[in-house]
């Protein structure tokens, strides 16, 4: 062996860190004491090795490559520092490695084809060479010795062990023994692990000490995904949630939203149950009145357009429904890794003209090094109806209302006679849905790699039946992740996602009566006829102006085919450790068809022959970005960790569709449309598009790891708005301090984390559709000239040339803390978010043949609290018990509306044109009506009122007191914002099993129950009721002040918005409960995996009369509106996972 | 960047037409116009021509559906400026006036067309916009006049004279550039005839008298129009091209443009009708609505007897159950069904035309006009004669009339018989002082300040120029 750079054999640069006092003690006491065991493998390999001048660990790798040995062990232990020359001939290992450790304290084993190595502390080096007098002798009182291991037991190797105030440090070795010599028997031993909680322990003169280390919270320490990059987590200046894959909610979800409950700051509301259906998320409150308020999705960094490729087209039944699908449902939540929610102005800046309302990054998993990972993952659920509309039964529905018609209300030709099925009559609510609907979910995925080339590949099947017949969600997925390092300097990476969802409907939408979907029909329909009558023929009822809902599930077929590839290219470029390049080419494509068909079982495609719809529709979105990344420490203080870049993306999208009646039979449904009526046939088209180019700038600067700031601008140039503002500029600043480092905290027992952070910074918003600067025509209604329709052109829009951004400033302040080694730990952020020169649809005189034209104008404000508290509650052994909680508070205020005192808003469903009210001072789409002071009694004095009241009307408060009852005497009744929402997820373990438990609840809200009007303003007097509000009615002898008589309940008028129709959509519910069994690692014969079985929606408590007061079918969560909700499903779900 | 960057920006409106593309030719001038015509006759306005007119009138009631209950408002003089009432119509009618100001902006743009073709484009677009201010006018009273899309958006309401000037000028100045009657480009588009018909309908209700007359004698002795024998015939759907109709809403069956009152009025679970004109129309393919459109007994009771003018009243039918149904056992529940449901409608729009001014209302104009400047004249007697003959009565004397008021009074009743279910009845009523009368005789707390609907809110808000009619 060659020792020609290690001449001295032992020379200073081997323990850098270690004093000199132990250098030296080293450098005359080391005697080799190896005990070698060889095996027959080693005594007979052969290696040969040329190696000029490398590091200790390519001699390592140059052994692996040459041979079946494999080296083990804490490879940090190892001086990486020294060069070595090894030149040697057909050697044995052992010589060579002899020679190699030659005058170093790294010892080792040889097992078979395994080479542990160590450093040996063990024994006390034995002085045998004559020692020099500069040298001093350990006092032998002065070592100490003793072991490290977790709080279970296990020992911890590699545990790094110095002593305070010195470079004077050791590791534990295998079985977490060490010792250490050190100056001062007080000492201060320093003892860190990774992944574990530093602890300081004072010597106090003992010389074995026995040391267990806490498990820190992992939550301080991973690494968290912001925008074009990632950071530590303790190292975060903004506010950013993050949820790892082991922390999704542990329920059934087959869409990414749906994992997101329980993050603190963020508002989902499902806008139904329906299988594949959507949600609704804002992140901290509403910013917008016009441009949307949904987060920007950002998924692997590919910022996503999310907006629906198709509605649900116009045919009757199936037009007018709010929950468009969702194009997330594309993507396969197991393929996830983590997902973050930028909240604060600092994260979401890097997003500039799209990061107004949150930004949500989806990463997805990428390989892992090593021999191919197999997981196999499948369960199997079962759905029930998770609730029902407390309806009259067909015998109640028959007394009460022909008492009502006794009294005087409805009419003679309205009174119920005999019900059918020998007096039972139907449940329609029980005929449109399933008693069990059955759900599959197999995913297979394979990972693995060498360090060149790694790969994460999945596949993903989903079967969800719907809890209301003919209702299905199918999809079908294929992930492929790759990374490869083509040289040392340049790496490519590869995200591609495909997938083919397919939904089948029934029709759900706002319309009502002969165009109202099945749901509405359901809740409405006569108790007392029968689905059939005798010669099988749906029954429908002459004078309820709506549909057999059965007719309208067996009569009508609706289908949607989803198809969407995502993938982008990456190319990342190192010049230097510090500076590296990267680019990102990326598309989206998304193709959707939608076919619905209106058959002749039902009454409206009975009149029109058969009604069809063909739809098409394309979105389609292209990305070009370039960063660059400088990340370099200046001296042992300073880090600092530029980024700059410009991005490209264009967004496209067409949509054609065909529409036509008179259909020769209902057998080709609408794949046929060329069989329709030609007269009745209408064909339309559109195509659309926008592009937008930015510029990225970063800076952080970290200060001795205890001062951090953030700058971030992004400009953005936008062909949504005219020439004049294209461009805008989006700025933040964010600085943090963690005051654990400082001295007067880093002592501290109770406080082991604590991080201030603020925030400030300026986003956009341009969700505000396309070219809504131009003048433009187009098409409209035909007038009838010469008995033919033809071509009319009407102005799309008011222009407005000078549209720029909507902007919003955010303050955010906040702090993460960790408790008792992180027993407890969170964060609670407080923020304000104004939004200026809203992108707002202003109202302009209606007389000027415009209703409003888009303007910068008018201001909202948002503001409250965000917390997370993760806590340890029992680590004992084999159980533990962990708890985490959300709390979010919200409160939205319109500030300002450029002048204009009010704007009504919403309504279009049940001739309701009025539901909420846009107003300064109050939160957006405040609910507005009238106020229910009780129900006229008998004896009153009815002189009061010039309203048409009797004794049992309901009695509206005549707020002005002029006598009647009108517009000017509506209030505000309520608002969508919760005071607070809530979440708590408990998991115990115990040895291999886990239970995980989580609740969540909203305080304060309010929401509009749709269907409740109907009881209250029925359309037709025969139409069923909600059972409570009738079964308690007002009666002579029941004088109550709940309800009214519902005798006459339309004479004074559709007051429909008022205090009993707004209810409280409160609720606690217990979201799920997942039990686990982790199968043992160490089963030979079994692979590792586990088995699981969950329920999801157990129980809700609230006071709100309708199926679910978490749903909110409007998909507009600033104005909650229940009507026809798709039921949510109680689920119970079998499954396991096993890892190959 | 922003000068680099500009071209990348620039996205390519491709599926919408630009005023460059677009006002610069006769055809595409001709879609605009085209427009106004489809906004003047869409489905709802028409309904409720005959909602707002009748309803808050002696002749028509409604029940059920989503549409009572702004409907329960409107027929107890209930409403206030914040009720978006369904019978209230503003914003359809200035798009009319936009689209008309829209060809008159721009038609000077249009390189290849002929000078009288121009001329024919701008008379039209002026009458539309003048009958766009008409019903609103009826509605609302006076409002801002706004002849061009550069006027400002804060705009006053004109003063009754300006408006009355306004109106019988563009009237006037576009009249004589208009087709003759049949001459018109398309059937549907106005003629000089359905102009002077509307024309002498505003000198009618603006009661400048004489010029009503003149305007009158005009139309009649241009000799283009007559009464069509048969009142029954005159509404058959088959017969909607005729001789008395001068201004008339086209609609076809199943188009965006139709006629929307079936669905509304067709009884319960109908599938035959026993009288009425429906004697034979099954239903197999129209909607029938929650709400129900009903004629009240006091109207259905007030013709003379042999009067044919309740011809197509239905009081009798067939229901889905094979049940006979006698509307009459039911108060106020008989049918107007003067526009016989369409063979060709599936679902709720028919294809009916609907008259907004009829040679018959001309003939009854004048002999109210003349009375009105002379008291009862023979002449006055013998128009009121034509109509009754016509409807198959006796001739009146002049005689019967011994005042003024006693002839004004019959013409308001022969109006009612004669034009029942064509939206004219509040208009008459409150032409003739007895709106708020009548309606306080049927039990109604109507004042004063319900003779003119309020202008909707949000137009006060958005408009601070904009005042809101007394007693809103």
């Amino acid at each position: 062996m060659n020792k020609k750079n290690n001449t001295l054999g032992i020379p200073y640069v081997l323990f850098p860190n270690i004093s000199l006092k132990m250098k030296l003690t080293t450098l005359f006491l080391i005697i080799a004491l190896f005990r070698i065991q060889a095996s027959t493998y080693s005594q007979n390999t052969k290696i040969t090795l040329n190696l000029d001048a490398v590091s200790i660990m390519t001699v390592f790798e140059e052994i692996e490559k040459r041979s079946e040995f494999k080296f083990l062990g804490n490879k940090e232990v190892l001086d990486d520092v020294r060069f070595f020359s090894v030149h040697v001939k057909k050697e044995r290992i052992d010589k060579i490695l002899n020679d190699l450790f030659l005058g170093t304290d790294i010892t080792y084993k040889i097992l078979d084809r395994q080479i542990i190595l160590k450093k040996d502390m063990e024994k006390i080096p034995i002085i045998t060479s004559p020692i020099p007098k500069s040298i001093e002798i350990q006092d032998p009182q002065n070592i100490v010795s003793g072991t490290i291991s977790d709080n279970n037991g296990t020992p911890l190797p590699g545990a790094n062990i110095l002593e305070k105030g010195t470079t004077n440090g050791t590791q534990a070795d295998f079985d977490g023994n060490f010792s250490i010599e050190v100056s001062d028997e007080n000492s201060t031993l320093v003892i860190s692990y990774v992944g574990f909680s530093t602890k300081e322990i004072v010597l106090n003169g003992q010389s074995t000490i026995k040391i267990i280390l806490e498990e820190s919270a992992a939550t301080l320490d991973e690494i968290v995904v912001v925008g074009y990059g990632s950071v530590k987590k303790s190292d975060l200046t903004g506010s950013v949630s993050s949820v790892k894959v082991d922390d999704f909610q542990k329920g059934n979800n087959t869409s990414v939203d749906g994992l997101l409950n329980g993050v603190s700051g963020v508002n989902i509301i499902q806008n139904n149950g329906e299988p594949g259906g959507s949600f609704s998320i804002n992140v901290r409150g509403a910013s917008s009145i016009s441009a949307g308020n949904s987060p920007l999705y950002v998924i692997d960094g590919f910022p996503v357009d999310n907006s629906p490729a198709l509605g649900s087209g116009g045919d009757p039944g199936f037009s007018g429904s709010r929950s468009p699908r969702n194009p997330l449902a594309s993507i396969n939540p197991q393929d996830i890794e983590s997902i973050e929610i930028l909240k604060d102005a600092s994260a979401t800046a890097i997003y500039g003209s799209r990061g107004a309302n949150g930004v949500i990054l989806i990463t997805t998993k990428s390989g892992q090094t090593g021999k191919v990972k197999v997981s196999f993952q499948s369960s199997t659920s079962f759905q029930t109806v998770f609730n029902r509309l407390d309806l009259l039964s067909a015998q109640n529905y028959k007394r009460v209302l022909n008492d009502i018609i006794a009294e005087g209300g409805g009419s003679q030709e309205e009174i119920i006679g005999d019900i059918s099925n020998g007096g039972k009559g139907t449940d329609w609510q029980d005929s449109v849905t399933n008693d069990l609907a059955l759900m599959q979910n197999h995913q297979v995925s394979f990972t693995g790699g060498t360090d060149a080339t790694k790969y994460f590949m999945s596949l993903n099947y989903v079967d969800q039946e719907g809890v209301v017949k003919s209702t299905d969600f199918n999809r079908y997925g294929l992930r492929l992740n790759l990374d490869s390092k083509v040289s040392d300097k340049f790496k490519v990476g590869l995200n591609l996602s495909a997938s083919y969802t397919e939904n089948t409907f029934v029709p759900n939408g706002f319309s009502t009566n002969e165009n109202a979907g099945a749901l509405y029909s359901a809740v409405n329909f006569d108790p007392t006829l029968p689905v059939k009558d005798e010669n099988g023929v749906f029954v429908i009822s002459p004078i309820l102006s709506i549909d057999n809902p059965m007719a309208l599930i067996e009569g009508t077929s609706s289908s949607s085919r989803n198809n969407r590839i995502l993938a982008s290219v990456t190319g990342e470029y190192v010049f230097t450790d510090a500076l590296t390049a990267k680019l990102n080419l990326g598309g989206d494509i998304v193709n959707e068809n939608r076919k619905n068909y209106i058959g002749r079982l039902t009454e409206n495609g009975s009149n029109r022959g058969g009604i069809a719809g063909n739809y098409q529709g394309e979105n389609g979105s292209y990305l070009a970005e370039f960063t660059l990344n400088y990340n370099n420490t200046f001296g042992e203080d300073h880090i600092l960790d530029l980024l700059g870049g410009t991005s490209y993306q264009r967004f496209s999208s067409a949509n054609s569709a065909q529409r036509g009646d008179g259909f020769p039979s209902d057998a080709t449904g609408a794949n046929n449309m060329g069989l329709a009526n030609s007269q009745t046939l209408v064909s339309n088209n559109s195509v659309s598009g926008n592009r937008l180019v930015s510029l990225i700038g970063r800076a952080n600067y970290g200060y001795k790891n205890k001062y951090s700031t953030t700058l971030t601008v992004r400009r953005d140039g936008s062909s949504r708005f005219g020439a004049n503002n294209r461009f805008g500029t989006f700025p933040s600043a964010a600085i943090a301090w963690k005051l654990s480092e400082e001295d007067f905290l880093v002592d501290s027992k109770l406080i082991n984390f604590f991080k201030l952070r603020g925030s400030w910074g300026q986003t956009g918003n341009q969700e505000i559709g396309n070219f809504a600067y131009q003048s433009t025509f187009g098409g409209s209604s035909s007038p009838i000239w010469d008995g033919m329709p033809v071509t009319a052109t009407q102005p799309l829009r008011q222009p407005n040339p000078d549209l720029k951004w909507e902007q919003t400033e955010q303050i955010n302040v906040g702090l993460d803390f960790g408790l008792w080694n992180n027993r407890v730990s969170g964060s609670l952020d407080y923020y304000t978010k104004t939004t200026s020169d809203m992108l707002f649809d202003f109202p302009i005189p209606v007389s000027t043949g415009f209703n409003s034209v888009l303007r910068n104008i008018g201001e909202i404000k948002n503001s409250g609290f965000d917390i997370s508290i993760t806590s340890k509650n029992i680590s004992h052994g084999n159980f533990q018990w962990s708890t985490n909680v959300t709390l979010t508070t919200m409160k939205n205020e319109v500030v300002d509306l450029g002048g204009i005192p009010e704007i009504y808003s919403g309504g279009d469903f049940l001739h309701v044109s009025q539901i909420g009210i846009i107003k300064p001072g109050n939160p957006l789409n405040s609910f507005f009506g009238w106020e229910i002071g009780g129900v006229w009694q008998q004896g009153d004095d009815f002189s009061a009122t010039n309203e048409n009241v009797q004794p049992g009307s309901l009695k509206y408060v005549d707020q002005n007191g002029d006598g009647f009852v009108n517009g000017d005497d509506r209030v505000i009744l309520g608002n969508s914002f919760p005071d607070f929402q809530w979440s708590m997820g408990n998991t115990f373990s115990y040895k291999n099993l886990e239970l995980f438990v989580f609740f969540e609840g909203i305080e304060g809200i309010e929401m509009l129950n749709g269907n409740l009007i109907e009881s209250y303003f029925p359309i037709n007097f025969r139409r069923n009721k909600f059972a409570e509000d009738y079964l308690n009615r007002w009666t002579p002898d029941n004088p109550t002040n709940e309800y009214p008589s519902f005798v006459d309940p339309l004479s004074q008028g559709r007051k429909t918005v008022n205090s009993k129709t707004v209810q409280d959509a409160s609720y606690f519910k217990l979201k799920n409960i997942k039990l686990t069994y982790n199968i043992p690692d160490n089963i030979k014969w079994f692979p590792s995996g586990q088995f699981f079985m969950s329920v999801d929606n157990v129980f809700v408590i609230s006071d709100y009369d309708g199926i679910d007061p978490a749903l909110n079918p409007n998909n507009n969560a600033t104005l909650r509106v229940d009507f026809n909700s798709y039921p949510s499903a109680r689920t119970f779900t079998f499954g396991f996972r096993i890892d190959l | 960047m922003a000068l680099g960057c500009e071209s990348i920006l620039e996205e390519e409106n491709k599926s919408q037409l630009s005023p460059d593309n677009l006002l610069t030719s006769e055809l595409g001038i001709t879609t605009v116009i085209a427009n106004a015509y489809s906004s003047l006759n869409a489905g709802n306005p028409t309904r409720n021509f005959v909602k707002r007119e009748e309803m808050t009138s002696d002749i028509l009631w409604q029940t059920g559906g989503g549409e009572n209950g702004t409907a329960v408002s409107l027929i107890g003089f209930l409403w206030d400026s914040n009720a978006t009432l369904e019978a209230f119509d503003w914003g359809i009618y200035w798009n009319v006036i936009r689209d008309a100001n829209t060809v008159l902006d721009n038609i000077e743009n249009v390189g290849d067309i002929s000078d009288s073709k121009k001329q024919n484009l701008i008379a039209e677009a002026r009458f539309l916009r003048v009958q766009a201010y008409y019903i609103l006018w009826i509605q609302y009273g006076t409002l801002p006049l706004r002849t061009s899309l550069s006027d400002p958006q804060q705009l006053a309401r004109s003063s009754e004279e300006e408006f009355k000037t306004f109106m019988e000028t563009e009237f006037l100045e576009a009249i004589p550039n208009l087709p003759e009657p049949g001459n018109e480009s398309n059937y549907g588009r106005v003629n000089s005839g359905g102009a002077k018909g509307l024309l002498c309908k505003w000198y009618l209700n603006t009661k400048q008298w004489q010029k009503c007359v003149d305007v009158a004698n005009d139309i009649i002795i241009g000799d283009k129009y007559s009464l069509v024998p048969s009142y029954f015939d005159l509404f058959a759907l088959e017969n909607e091209r005729n001789a008395e109709f001068m201004l008339v809403s086209t609609k076809l069956a199943n188009e965006n443009n139709y006629i929307s009152l079936t669905a509304t009025t067709l009884p319960p679970g109908y599938k035959v009708g026993l009288d009425g004109g429906l004697e034979n129309a099954v239903n197999t393919t129209w909607s029938n609505y929650a709400s129900q459109y009903r004629l009240l007994d006091d109207f259905y009771n007030s013709f003379e007897s042999g009067d044919t003018r309740n011809s197509r009243i239905l009081t009798s039918y067939v229901n889905g159950n094979d049940v006979q149904i006698n509307l009459l056992s039911i108060p106020n529940n008989t049918r107007a069904m003067k526009y016989p449901p369409d063979p060709a409608a599936q679902g709720s729009g028919h294809g009916n035309d609907f008259p907004i001014v009829r040679f018959a209302d001309i003939l009854l104009a004048k002999a109210e006009a003349l009375n009105e400047i002379s008291g009862p004249t023979q002449e006055s007697v013998d128009l009121i004669n034509m109509i009754r003959n016509r409807a198959e009565l006796g001739n009146k004397l002049l005689s019967d009339f011994p005042t003024k008021e006693s002839l004004g009074d019959h013409i308001l009743d022969e109006r009612r018989w004669e034009f029942w279910y064509e939206g004219h009845r509040r208009t008459d009523l409150l032409r003739m002082g007895k709106f708020i009368e009548s309606a306080i005789s049927r039990g109604y707390s109507a004042q004063e300040k319900h003779k003119l609907f309020p202008i909707p809110q949000g137009e006060i808000d958005a408009n601070k120029l904009m005042v809101q009619n007394p007693g809103y």
